[in-house]
This record gives C-alpha cells, structure tokens and sequence, in this order.
C-alpha cells in the first residue's frame, strides 16, 4: 500500500460523504478504469489496422513467420517491410494485452 | 524527465534528422515507463530510407533498417525479426528449438537472407555511406 497526500480542502467534503479511504479508493479505482478502458480502445483501434492488412491477428503472424518460411516469402512479396509494420504492431498488441489483464485484475480485486 | 526507451527514441530521431533528409514520422508512441516504438523514413541521396524500433519492457529491442531504392525496391535491409530463413542459417536443423529467436540479419537486393552482428542505428547509417 502507498500512502498519497491529499489536499485538506477535500478531506472535509470526503469526511461527510462517508469513510474517505473507501472514497479516495473508490476514485481512484474510477480513474484507473476510465484511463485503461480509453487506452484498450486506442490499442485495440490501431492493432486492427495491422489485422486488417495482414488478414489475421498478432499471435498467428508471429507463430507463422517463425515456423512457416514459404509464409515470410509470400508475405515479403505483398508487403516487403512487414518487419517494420511489426514493430508497431507488436507495440499495440502486447500493449492491449496489458492492458486487459491489467483491467481483470482491478475487476477482480473489486470482487468481494 | 524522459524514461530511457523515449530517451533513446528521441535520439534517434535526432539522429535521423542530422544524417537523412526529409526525415518523415509514420508512427511513434510511448507507454511510459518502459516500452517505445518508432517508425519513420527519409531519403539519402536518391534513396528512401526506412528505420523502425521497438524497446520493449525487459530491455530488448528489435530494429529494422531498410533502404529502397527510387522504384521502391529493397536495396538492403538489416533487422532481427524472428526470420525463420535467418534461423535456418544459424542452427541447422535444430532452428525450430530456437522458434521466437530474434536473430540479426541482411536482407540482400536478390531476396537472399545473410546472418549479421547486432547492428544499430548508427551503425547502420555507417554502413548506408560506407557501401551505397
């Protein structure tokens, strides 16, 4: 557990709605949520777009260009810089994972 | 103050810039505190440049540096995806015991795979004046 200052002016108004440690919790949990979800979103969208092109997801790309070298030869003829685009799309698909375990795991937490 | 993987990101860009011309950002982003990405071309000479970076969590990073020429030809390029062919070249029958592997390679005009020593992007504009 880390201990966070918060600013007096809010300690009274926290104090009438109720405990202000659940309050505080329950706020920043809020945030979190709100912040992730809107990261999930922005991962997922330009994930998709590598989807799209390559016409399957991350995983399978990866599985196929490190066992399949008829698949890294086709694949090079229609895309010739498909290393460079997997930068990128390694970025927003492993990030998306995070992020959803990272979302469950708050979920679960919540859980009585 | 910058995390090291924006840091080194920024460099590099930087870098581009004093070495390329009209350097050009396709896509950059950072999810502080550990993983970056970079995806930007430029021209040397009549060439078009293409260089592309990911610094990952635990520290590794995967690069890709590719030179076209002015038909959009691949001339050269130098990464370390896990390339099956790249792979092949290094343990024989024993490559699919190394499957995720990510190994430095050459990429040649001809469609022919070559092993290389880890390369950066320095490096690889030492290489881009030294042999085109």
């Amino acid at each position: 557990m880390t201990t966070i200052a918060i600013d007096p002016k809010y300690i009274d108004v926290l104090n009438a709605l109720g405990n202000v440690t659940e309050r505080v919790d329950e706020a920043i949990r809020r945030y979190t949520v709100e912040q992730i979800a809107s990261e999930i979103t922005r991962y997922r969208r330009e994930a998709a777009q590598f989807e799209v092109a390559y016409g399957m997801v991350y995983e399978v790309f990866c599985d196929k260009i490190a066992a399949e070298e008829g698949f890294t030869q086709n694949i090079r003829k229609e895309h010739p810089l498909w290393e460079a685009d997997l930068n990128a799309w390694e970025f927003y698909a492993t990030g998306l994972k995070r992020r959803l375990e990272q979302l469950e795991n708050i979920h679960q937490e919540k859980k009585p | 103050m910058a995390w090291p993987a924006e840091e080194h990101i920024q460099q590099l860009v930087e870098y581009a810039h004093r070495n390329l011309r009209a350097v050009q950002i396709l896509r950059r982003d950072e999810d502080n505190p550990e993983r970056a990405f970079i995806y930007l071309e430029g021209k040397w000479h009549d060439y078009r440049v293409m260089v592309s970076e990911i610094h990952r969590r635990d520290g590794s990073v995967r690069y890709g540096y590719y030179v076209l020429d002015k038909d959009d030809r691949q001339v050269v390029g130098f990464d370390n995806s896990t390339d099956v062919t790249a792979r092949r070249l290094k343990y024989g029958p024993a490559a699919s015991t190394h499957l995720h592997e990510e190994l430095p390679h050459q990429h040649t005009p001809d469609g022919d795979i070559r092993l290389t020593e880890w390369m950066d992007f320095e490096g690889f504009i030492a290489w881009v004046e030294g042999n085109l």
